[in-house]
């Protein structure tokens, strides 16, 4: 019995890239936003290794996750907190 | 019974097979046999694929004590070489002072886990995962010898660092999910150093692959042996990558992400027990894992004479640059933020930028062409 | 000018702050250390199986020669922490005595009981290790005092007076020389011939003497102290018990 895991895999992971991407938008703190945005990038990854292209998604992980998210973790942490509606710094 | 040393893969895979070949007699002893309503469980324990499922779960836990070991040995050796340059002696419970630091991971271990009272409760429990996930993970991509390593892509290398650029993402959380400011201080810092000595790390990663024309370390390790070591012609590369290297596993003198007269302990600060043990251990890891990957690309890994085995060799290179980090560690001071990062892009990316003109022209000129 | 260079303590030309400086050195001294400590030894010493050699004069915990005491109490006098107290004892060999009992766990260690002591029976012993689980157990009574005397273990440091600096001597006095020594003065006025300093003087100095005078009511000879200065060992108990408080220490500086 040849049991293919592979298109249930890529449901489960595409499904939960699609969640994360979903809950960017619906989190209210912005750094788990940019979590999410890391989680959906991985799924990203994640997706291009299911199209067998696993340079691309090497450097997917290696540009955004390790870089940009990081870029936009360093944006929010260098931005004051009254802009975006929440408390003043403390 | 036989096993079959060739490799990590081969050894672990004879092993559960032997294993499970032994449950299965056990069972037919008891009186399961064909006919019996249980036999298809026996049927399926001795099944080639599940074989293979049992020793991959048998590497994933081989490899996760022996990061752990790793961990601690290495802890232990700083310990013991800090003590020597510092004219005392380092620990000293059991043989040489090696179980001290099993001691220190008991003690911790034993710690009550609390969290801050107003951190982000799953984001600081995450940011642990993520480091150690992310650390131990690289564990598995170093190759020890030419059989041994869990797991041999073509592009280990791009994997290697891939999953070391995840660090500073991991770093920043655990920072700001702590609720303090000496974590988030510490996590910005920790973060912006990283990536800006990712740069020069990386330029000096393209001369390697430039020259080897691979990605993968076996193939590298293999043209190394073939030609020569790659630490005579790109002697500038290596002493750039060992300084990049250093500021990659946050040592001193580029500690600044943990500076513990300013920042408490950096982004480390709020975490304890067991949470904080891992993290130091993973810490250690990655430090040592930067020693591995230059002894595989500057070193020629397991090359060495035939007397001892390639794992050792290759083992025992890493050791002497884990050697030299700890040397530097012993004698040198911690140096400003501006300076540490005008030194990297002022000094270390020009250098890194000359090894990869230095490596293309061999390349081109020496080698013989592409 | 080369003396200079050497006792500077900061930074003062801009060659100290290039790479030679911070780096090569560092690591060139640090590595001298790795090679001599990984040859030879480090400095620590692994204190409880090893120990350092002390010096003959070390003042560890005061200690006694019960034979040599004579009970004058000076030391209960000197104790800057007052952990000494004279408690009665009683021995085959001595009797009846007062003899000091030391309280260790105020003891500060400063020996100044062993540098008064007239005869020497007080002594500082090489002990330092006085570490005990209860505080009881750092009370040591006469007998558990007790030390065997060697000649390093007597503190016996010459002295000089200012006045005598002053007059250009630079020879130096032994313990219970005259020069230094304080001495007993009478206020015969007050006197009422009670001869309770007699009594008291632990090495029999006060000697009660006729004056010559007689006692008018009962037509008997009036006696006061007189005191022998060589056998004085300037304790003060005679002063502290008259009870008209005619005797008075007159120092000697």
């Amino acid at each position: 019995m040849a049991f293919d895991l592979a298109p249930y895999l890529f449901m489960t992971f595409a499904g939960l890239t699609i969640a994360a991407a979903i809950s960017i938008l619906l989190t209210k703190e912005i750094v788990r936003s940019a979590l999410f945005l890391a989680f959906t990038f991985f799924g990203v990854a994640i997706v291009y290794m299911f199209l067998n292209a696993e340079f691309l998604s090497l450097i997917q992980i290696l540009v955004y996750v390790g870089a940009i998210n990081v870029l936009i973790l360093f944006g929010v942490m260098l931005t004051k907190r009254k802009l975006m509606g929440g408390g003043p710094c403390e | 019974m036989m096993f079959d040393y060739s490799g990590l893969y081969q050894f672990l895979y004879s092993v559960s097979s032997w294993l499970l070949w032994e449950v299965g007699r056990i069972l037919g002893f008891i009186g399961i046999d064909s006919g019996n309503i249980l036999y298809p469980i026996r049927q399926f324990l001795v099944d080639p694929q599940f074989v293979y499922f049992v020793a991959l779960l048998l590497t994933a836990l081989i490899y996760l004590v022996a990061a752990l070991l790793f961990g601690i040995q290495f802890i232990w050796m700083e310990r013991k070489f800090l003590g020597r340059f510092m004219d005392r002696r380092g620990t000293s419970v059991g043989f040489l002072g090696f179980f001290q630091n099993f001691a220190d991971a008991f003690k911790v271990l034993l710690k009550a886990v609390i969290t801050p009272k107003d951190a982000d409760k799953r984001v600081y429990q995450f940011a642990i995962f993520a480091i150690l996930a992310v650390s131990f993970m690289l564990l598995g991509l170093v190759p020890w010898d030419i059989n041994w390593y869990a797991v041999n892509v073509p592009l280990a290398l791009l994997l290697g660092l891939a999953v070391f650029s995840l660090a500073p993402f991991a770093l920043i959380l655990a920072g700001w999910s702590s609720n303090n400011k000496y974590t988030l201080i510490g996590g910005i810092r920790g973060a912006a150093q990283l990536i800006a000595y990712e740069v020069p790390l990386l330029l000096v990663v393209v001369s390697v692959i430039v020259m080897t024309g691979t990605l993968n370390f076996n193939e590298m390790v293999a043209w190394q042996q073939g030609n020569i070591i790659l630490f005579i012609p790109l002697f500038i590369g290596a002493l750039t990558f060992f300084i990049a290297g250093v500021a990659e596993s946050e040592r001193v003198p580029f500690d600044l992400p943990e500076a513990e007269a300013e920042l408490v302990e950096g982004w480390q600060t709020e975490y304890g027990s067991l949470g904080w043990g891992l993290v130091m251990c993973a810490d250690y890891l990655r430090a040592f894992i930067i020693c591995a990957l230059f002894s595989i690309l500057f070193l020629g890994g397991w090359t060495g004479p035939t007397f001892l085995p390639g794992s050792v060799w290759m083992l025992a290179k890493a050791a002497l640059v884990f050697f030299f980090m700890i040397w530097v560690r012993a004698a040198m001071v911690r140096i400003r933020t501006d300076q540490l990062l005008k030194f990297c892009w002022n000094r270390l990316l020009p250098l890194a930028v000359i090894n990869l003109a230095v490596a293309v022209l061999i390349k081109i000129y020496a080698v013989g062409g592409w | 000018m080369a003396e200079d260079a050497k006792n500077k303590s900061t930074y003062q030309s801009r060659s100290e702050l290039k790479p030679r400086a911070w780096i090569a050195d560092g690591l060139r001294v640090t590595f001298k250390t790795l090679v001599r400590t990984t040859v030879h030894r480090p400095n620590t010493i692994q204190y409880p199986f090893e120990k350092l050699v002390k010096p003959d004069c070390y003042r560890g915990r005061p200690g006694i020669v019960l034979e040599k005491c004579i009970a004058c109490s000076k030391c209960v006098r000197i104790c800057p922490n007052r952990c000494i107290e004279m408690v009665p004892i009683e021995s085959a060999t001595l009797g009846k005595v007062k003899r000091p009992q030391v309280n260790v766990a105020r003891c500060m260690m400063c020996g100044y009981c062993a540098e008064v002591c007239p005869t020497n029976a007080m002594i500082v012993t090489p002990e330092f290790e006085l570490a005990a689980y209860s505080r009881s157990e750092l009370m040591f009574d006469p007998f558990k005092l007790q030390f065997e005397s060697k000649p390093g273990y007597e503190v016996c440091s010459p002295m000089i007076l200012p006045s005598e600096i002053k007059a250009g001597k630079t020879e130096m006095h032994n313990k219970g020389d005259m020069a230094i020594k304080d001495t007993v003065a009478l206020d015969a006025k007050k006197c009422i011939s009670c001869s309770r300093c007699e009594k008291t003087c632990p090495v029999g100095a006060v000697k009660m003497t006729e004056t010559g005078e007689i006692n008018p009511k009962t037509n008997k000879p009036i006696k006061k102290p007189a005191f022998d200065n060589e056998k004085c060992v300037s304790c003060e108990q005679c002063v502290d018990v008259c009870p008209k408080s005619c005797l008075s220490m007159k120092e000697a500086m």
